[in-house]
């Protein structure tokens, strides 16, 4: 019989998220060789700025992992529902009544989808990939692909430091966001139920929880943390840009995955999706320091994303193993 | 009571499995009828061989989205692989290669990325549709790099190549001709061949399929190498058809294959379907694109229809496929 020390097993037991906050701090290294300001803590505070939408989506995509399912949709509901405010505004000129609109639009597009994924038991994945072309075509056709300049004192307001010279609305939303997710999935009845959704759906049921209203109220609260990152976004750029949210479903799921949450549902924590966002951060924000050309960045990016999820999984049957042997 | 009772039910269970069999025809013909009365343009020869033309790449694509599908995947980076065949075969003729060389060479690399996506899911055990959206990047990043090299731009001048769009035999297109025979290849390999029937074994039942000895896990990267042998003929078809090559070929296109695919039936879970009604699904594509455009659609809202054809095509698979999906 081996014998295994404490902190050794403590250390395998936390491996998963040990291998994401090393690759990226090895991203990190490498990034701050080619661009020294890269390690820097106004670069640190930039980050959270421009990927405050991602972060924020991540919480409602961590939910949704968790269950077992996936969510496609989120960067075209961004884009959709940040045209929608756009269009609202140019032809009202109420920014509240265009915030309620993007609002509205991003909650009821998750609605819509939990109501067919959960109600009419349709895969989630074919689902939301179909939302995710008609919102992006629709997006594009109501604002005839053009951006629609959205300038308001209110949305102004959003990125404006009211204390210590850089703290501003956006943080405070974004810290909101992870400790309100945080307490949503562990304190509360709703967290156990997501999570016994993703372990075993059957069992869930049989043990009299009504999953289908489970299932609908998280994708009805993955849209709403939607809608709140297209407004971030689009206080952002201060203006409903076309390409607002592009790409940002793929960052989001692999922000979630590969800090060791099972994309099969059931296991997982904020922890994790936290250390998984550092590293997607760290990789976004670094390939457009770089300043290379649209070619390399998505080699670059695809390789990294591949090469990181294949060491997390290897990393992860090393843990298994590792743990089942260990009782022996 | 009880008997009127049960031959109702019968009847539903019936009309489920004719609407089954047949549902996707019916939509076929109730478009096709719906669209030549609205435009006095759409049901003349030339229109309907042109939507022929128009959806040959969708449809060829298609072929390999079905194999995925049966097995129970996704392949999202189709339309990264599409556009990567197109960038090589016309790199390679603008480096003076005789045509079946570059053709070879676009097939083989494809595939090539088709095994590279088989791999990482296979043999390391992550979900499909994340390890493909990763790796539509790179596949994409490397059809961009290439293209790169040619100032963003290359023209197809190849007379071999150009005649797949433009040569007709017995006064049917080529493109017509080259799709129908990879459709009844595909249509035997799946009915025909143990390799189809063990597809099909693969996506009812994987954990039974493997306890009866076969080798689940080739299976599948042979579904994923078939699916990027698929996207390389397609993009050699859309090199022709286009006559050039530029950065904005293929994107999307993974969706209308997935919709051909989805409305021609199969089931997302796999173990359901039948490639000939995948061909079904993709002129379903095809006359929709082809009756918006006629009709001056925007091409943004046409993606938009699009979209809402996926989700009232697996919303209507829900209710006539046997099992829950």
């Amino acid at each position: 019989m081996k014998t295994h020390s404490k902190w050794m097993d403590g250390l395998v037991y936390r491996l998963d998220v040990i291998t994401v906050l090393a690759l990226a701090a090895l991203l990190a290294v490498f990034f701050s060789c080619v661009n020294p300001r890269f390690l820097s803590v106004h670069n640190f505070y930039n980050m959270l700025q421009l990927n405050a939408a991602l972060i924020i989506v991540s919480v409602g995509m961590t939910f949704v992992v968790m269950s077992g399912n996936m969510d496609l949709s989120s960067g075209s509901v961004i884009v959709l529902s940040a045209s929608v405010m756009g269009v609202v505004y140019r032809a009202t000129g109420n920014i509240g009544l265009a915030m309620a609109a993007c609002l509205a639009v991003a909650v009821l597009i998750g609605v819509l989808n939990g109501f067919l994924i959960s109600h009419l038991k349709i895969n989630a994945v074919i689902i939301t990939l179909s939302c995710m072309v008609w919102a992006r075509g629709l997006a594009l056709g109501i604002t005839d692909a053009k951006s629609i300049v959205v300038s308001s004192p209110v949305l102004q307001a959003i990125y404006s430091p009211f204390a210590f010279g850089f703290f501003n609305l956006s943080l405070v939303i974004v810290v909101l966001c992870l400790l309100g997710g945080w307490f949503l999935m562990t304190k509360t009845r709703f967290g156990r139920y997501v999570k016994a959704l993703g372990e075993n759906e059957h069992a869930t049921q049989l043990a009299g929880i009504d999953t289908r209203r489970v299932k609908w109220a998280l994708f009805a609260l993955a849209g709403f943390l939607v809608g709140i990152a297209s407004l971030i976004d689009l206080a952002r750029l201060g203006s409903a840009v076309v390409t607002i949210g592009n790409g940002m479903e793929l960052n989001a799921i692999v922000a979630v995955v590969i800090g060791g949450n099972r994309l099969s549902g059931g296991k997982g924590s904020f922890g994790k999706t936290v250390a998984g966002l550092l590293f997607m951060c760290i990789l976004t924000n670094g390939l457009s320091t770089l300043g290379v050309t649209d070619d390399k960045t998505y080699l670059i990016k695809g390789g990294i994303i591949l090469g990181a999820l294949v060491i997390q999984m290897l990393s992860n049957r090393f843990r298994l193993y590792y743990l089942r042997h260990a009782n022996e | 009571m009880n008997q009127a009772a049960g031959k109702k039910a019968v009847s539903g269970e019936q009309l489920r499995a004719s609407l089954e069999k047949g549902g996707i025809l019916l939509v076929f013909a109730l478009l096709f009828l719906l669209f030549s009365v609205l435009s006095a343009k759409f049901c003349t020869t030339a229109n309907i061989f042109n939507i022929f033309k128009q959806v040959s790449h969708i449809a060829i694509l298609a072929i390999g989205m079905t194999f995925v599908f049966l097995y129970g995947g996704m392949d999202l980076s189709a339309g990264a692989n599409i556009f990567l065949g197109a960038v090589c075969v016309a790199a390679m003729l603008e480096e003076g290669l005789p045509v079946w060389a570059a053709v070879a060479v676009a097939v083989g690399l494809c595939t090539a990325m088709g095994l590279l996506n088989g791999i990482i899911i296979e043999k390391l055990g992550i979900n499909c549709v994340i390890v493909t959206l990763g790796s539509q990047l790179l596949i994409r990043g490397l059809a961009l790099h290439i293209i790169a090299e040619y100032r963003q731009w290359i023209y197809v001048k190849n007379p071999a190549v150009l005649y797949l769009n433009t040569g007709t035999v017995l006064g049917m297109p080529v493109l017509l001709l080259l799709t129908a025979a990879l459709y009844a290849v595909a249509y035997l390999v799946l009915s025909r061949s143990a390799f189809g029937r063990r597809v099909y074994a693969v996506g009812g039942n994987e954990r039974a399929a493997h306890l009866c000895g076969l080798n689940t896990s080739r299976i599948k990267m042979l579904c994923y190498m078939i699916s990027g042998l698929c996207a390389g003929v397609a993009g050699i078809v859309i090199a022709s058809r286009l006559g050039m090559v530029n950065t904005t070929v293929g994107i999307g296109m993974e969706f209308d294959a997935v919709t051909a695919v989805v409305l021609g039936g199969c089931a997302v879970k796999g173990g359901e379907g039948n490639v000939l009604k995948t061909f079904v699904g993709a002129l379903i594509v095809g006359m929709i694109a082809n009756f918006m455009t006629l009709s001056g659609v925007n091409e943004h809202f046409q993606d938009a229809v699009l979209g809402g054809f996926i989700l009232l095509a697996a919303v209507f698979n829900r209710f006539t496929l046997g099992k829950n999906d």
